[in-house]
C-alpha cells in the first residue's frame, strides 16, 4: 500500500501532469496526420525527454505513444490513410464504414477499444513483470547474453517482410553499435581519428534520423493526395460504442489476448499485433467474409483496434524486466533511460522502486485520459487533416536538427541524423524493415559486453553458455523462435489441407 | 504448367517494393562492406592470451553481412531465372518519385548541410528562419504563410530549447 501511495504521490505531481497532458495532445496531433508514425513522434520527443527526470520522461513516451496509436485510426477512417502503421490492418474496414455513414461509431469503438486495450496491457504488465523479474534476478552475464540474442532473433523473425532483409537491417544496427571504444581493451574502433566518435554513434540522433528525417524524405518523395473529409456526428457516440464492443466482446477479448501476447515478444509491436488480430478474427468470425469488402465490418476494428494498444503496454514487460525492448518505441525508451543512467532490469523490481509504480500509474492515467482527449480529437478531426503538409515537413526537419544538436551540443550528431535519415529512407524503399536496426543498436553493446565478460572470467570456457540451466532454456527458446517461420508454414499447410 | 500465381515462398510478402535491381545492389553492397570490414579489422589488437578481442564482434557481424548479402544476391538471380517478378501480395508499391520530388528531397538534405556550414556565422535564429522559409516556398507555400511559419518556428525553437531546456544554440558572430 505504501508503494501505491508513493506512486500516487509521484503521479499527482503537477509538473508530471503537465507533461502528460502536453504529450497527450502532441501524440494525438502526430498520430492523426497520415504518414507520421508513433515512432517518429517518439524520436522527436526524445530530446525533451532527455532533459526530464526519469519518470516524467517515461510518462511522456507512454502517454504520447498510446494517444498516437489511437489517433492513427482517425485518418484511416476518414481518408483511408492510416495515421500510424498500427492502424493499417483495419483501415479498409474503417473507411468503408465511414463512407456508409458510420464514421463516428468506428472512431468511438476505436477510442474505447484502445483505452480498454491499453488498460488490459497495463494490467498484464503489472502482474507479469514482477513474476518474470524474480526469474531475472538470477541472471548472470550468460543469461543476459542469451536474452539479448533471443531479442535479436525475434526481431528478425517477426519483422514483416523478408527475413534476409530483416537480418541485414539488424546487422546494420549491430555494426553501428561497435563504433567507438571497445569493451575488452578500450581500443577505438572505426572512429577514423574522430574524437567525437569515441563515445560511439549517439543513439538519439540515430533514432531521429532513422524515424524522423527519413519520414520527411518519404513524405516529400511520395506526397499523398489532398484528403477530403466527411462530416461526423458524434451524438451518442459512447453509448453506441459500448454497445458494439459488448456485442463483439469475444472479438475484443481475443484482440486483447493477442495484443498482449505479441507485445511481450521482443521486437514486435502494435502493428504486428493488429495484423495478427485482424487475421484471427477474420478466420474465426461468422461474418469474416464481410471484412474489408462492401460496407466494411466493425468487428476487426473491435479486435485489432484494441489489440494494438494492448501490445503497446505489454511491450514494457521485456523492456522493464530484461532491458530488452518489446518494440521500436520501447527500444527508444531504453536508449533514453540508459543515457539518463537508469538501467532497466530486475533490480528495478527488487528495490520495489517507486519509479516502477509510477510507470504503472502513468499507464492507467494515460489510458483514462485518452477518452476525453480522444473525443475532442474526433470532434476536431476535420481540422487536423487540413494541416498543410508543405508547412509541416520543414518544421519537422527543424526539430530533427535542433533535437539532434541538443543531446551533445555538437554538430556531429546532426551529421549522424542526416546520414541515418537517408539510410532509413533507402532501407524502407528497398523493403528492409527499420525496427531491427534500432534493436541492433540497443542490444549490440549488451550482447558484446555480456559475451566478453563471460568468456574473460572463465578463460574462454564456452560450454558455460549451454550448460547453465536458465541459459539452456533461453537457448532452446532462441532455436524455437528461429524455427518459428518453418513451423508456422507447416501448420498453415496442415490447416489448409484439413479444410 | 498450371496458371497458378507464382508461389509465395519465392519471395515473402513485403519485399521487392520495386521490381528491378534493388536487391542485387543492396546484396552486393552488403557483401563488399562485410569484406572491407573483415580486412580492416585485421589491424585490431588481440587479448593478452591471444584470443580475439575488439575484432571479434565486428568480425562476426562483417561475416554475416557478407553471408546474408550473398543470399540476397543469389536469390535475386534465382528469381530472375524463374521469371518471378519480385512484387508480391502485401508489398507497397509507391509511385516513382518525380524529378521535382527528388530535387525537393535533395533540397531537404542540402538544407541540413547549409545549416551546418553557416549556423556558426549567422546564428541559429537567422539561419533557421531563412532555411525554413526557403524550404516552405520550395514546397509551394504562399509567401506570407511561409514567412510567418518560418519565423515562428525558429523563435519557438529558441524559446523551447534555449530558454526552457538551456541548450546553448549557436548565436553566430553576428548575434
Amino acid at each position: 500500500m505504501d508503494n501505491l501511495g508513493s506512486a500516487l504521490a509521484l503521479v499527482a505531481d503537477p509538473s508530471l501532469l503537465v507533461v502528460v497532458l502536453l504529450t497527450a495532445v502532441y501524440g494525438l496531433f502526430i498520430g492523426s496526420i497520415p504518414g507520421l508514425t508513433a515512432t517518429l513522434a517518439t524520436a522527436l520527443l526524445v530530446p525533451f525527454a532527455f532533459f526530464l527526470e526519469p519518470l516524467p520522461a517515461i510518462a511522456a513516451i507512454i502517454t504520447m505513444s498510446a494517444m498516437a496509436i489511437f489517433a492513427g485510426d482517425v485518418p484511416s477512417a476518414l481518408v483511408r490513410m492510416p495515421g500510424t502503421p498500427a492502424s493499417a490492418a483495419y483501415t479498409d474496414d474503417a473507411y468503408r464504414l465511414t463512407q456508409s455513414g458510420k464514421g463516428a461509431l468506428v472512431l468511438g469503438v476505436g477510442l474505447v477499444g484502445s483505452a480498454i486495450g491499453g488498460i488490459v496491457g497495463a494490467v498484464v504488465l503489472i502482474v507479469a513483470a514482477p513474476l518474470l523479474a524474480e526469474v531475472a534476478v538470477q541472471f548472470t552475464s550468460y543469461e543476459y547474453f542469451w536474452v539479448a540474442i533471443l531479442g535479436l532473433t525475434a526481431a528478425v523473425v517477426i519483422s514483416r517482410g523478408s527475413q534476409v532483409k530483416g537480418m541485414i537491417s539488424l546487422l546494420i544496427g549491430l555494426f553501428l553499435s561497435t563504433v567507438g571504444i571497445d569493451i575488452a581493451l578500450g581500443y577505438d574502433r572505426f572512429t577514423f581519428g574522430s574524437t567525437a566518435l569515441l563515445q560511439g554513434i549517439s543513439f538519439i540522433p540515430a533514432m531521429i534520423g532513422l524515424f524522423g528525417f527519413s519520414e520527411v524524405l518519404r513524405n516529400v518523395l511520395h506526397p499523398a493526395g489532398r484528403p477530403l473529409t466527411p462530416e461526423l456526428s458524434t451524438k451518442g457516440i459512447f453509448r453506441d460504442s459500448f454497445r458494439t464492443l459488448w456485442r463483439y466482446r469475444r472479438a475484443a477479448v481475443t484482440g486483447n489476448a493477442i495484443g498482449t501476447g505479441i507485445g511481450v515478444l521482443p521486437g514486435a509491436g502494435g502493428d504486428v499485433a493488429a495484423w495478427v488480430s485482424y487475421a484471427v478474427s477474420k478466420n474465426t468470425s461468422k461474418e469474416g467474409h464481410l471484412f474489408g469488402t462492401g460496407k466494411g465490418h466493425i468487428e476487426p476494428i473491435v479486435s485489432a483496434g484494441s489489440s494494438n494498444n494492448s501490445a503497446l503496454a505489454s511491450a514494457y514487460v521485456p523492456t522493464l524486466v530484461f532491458g530488452i525492448p518489446g518494440d521500436t518505441i520501447t527500444a527508444i525508451l531504453i536508449g533514453v533511460l540508459l543515457v539518463k543512467g537508469v538501467e532497466p532490469g530486475p533490480a528495478l523490481f527488487a528495490e520495489q522502486s517507486p519509479l516502477l509504480y509510477g510507470i504503472y500509474a502513468v499507464f492507467i492515467l494515460a489510458n483514462l485520459l485518452m477518452i476525453p482527449l480522444g473525443y475532442l480529437t474526433i470532434r476536431g478531426s476535420g481540422m487536423l487533416l487540413r494541416v498543410p503538409r508543405h508547412v509541416l515537413m520543414p518544421i519537422i526537419l527543424a526539430f530533427c536538427i535542433v533535437g539532434s544538436f541538443a543531446i551533445n551540443n555538437g554538430n556531429l550528431e546532426i551529421i549522424v541524423m542526416l546520414l541515418l535519415g537517408i539510410l532509413g529512407y533507402l532501407l524502407e524503399r528497398g523493403g528492409f524493415p527499420l525496427a531491427p536496426v534500432v534493436l541492433g543498436l540497443v542490444l549490440g553493446p549488451i550482447v558484446e559486453q555480456n559475451f566478453m565478460q563471460s568468456v574473460i572470467k572463465t578463460n574462454w570456457d564456452l560450454a558455460q553458455f549451454f550448460t547453465r540451466p536458465i541459459s539452456a532454456v533461453l537457448m532452446v527458446a532462441t532455436v524455437l523462435v528461429l524455427a518459428y517461420p518453418t513451423l508456422a508454414r507447416m501448420l498453415r499447410r496442415a490447416v489448409l489441407r484439413r479444410r | 504448367m498450371t496458371d497458378e500465381p507464382a508461389p509465395l515462398e519465392a519471395g515473402p510478402a513485403g519485399e521487392g517494393i520495386r521490381p528491378g535491381y534493388g536487391d542485387l545492389v543492396a546484396g552486393s553492397l552488403a557483401v563488399v562492406f562485410g569484406a572491407t570490414v573483415l580486412v580492416y579489422i585485421r589491424g585490431f589488437p588481440q587479448l593478452p592470451g591471444g584470443q580475439p578481442g575488439p575484432a571479434l564482434f565486428p568480425g562476426i557481424i562483417a561475416g554475416l553481412f557478407a553471408l546474408f548479402g550473398g543470399i540476397l544476391v543469389v536469390r535475386w538471380f534465382a528469381q530472375r531465372r524463374a521469371g518471378v517478378d519480385a512484387v508480391v501480395e502485401g508489398a507497397e508499391q509507391p509511385e516513382r518519385p518525380t524529378t521535382k520530388a527528388w530535387l525537393t528531397a535533395l533540397a531537404m538534405c542540402a538544407a541540413v548541410v547549409v545549416y551546418l556550414l553557416v549556423v556558426d556565422l549567422l546564428g541559429f535564429t537567422l539561419t533557421m528562419s531563412v532555411l525554413l522559409f526557403a524550404l516552405m516556398k520550395l514546397l509551394g507555400t504562399r509567401t506570407l504563410l511561409a514567412a510567418l511559419a518560418a519565423v515562428t518556428t525558429a523563435v519557438v525553437l529558441v524559446l523551447l530549447f534555449q530558454m526552457v531546456l538551456l541548450v546553448p544554440l549557436p548565436t553566430g558572430i553576428l548575434g
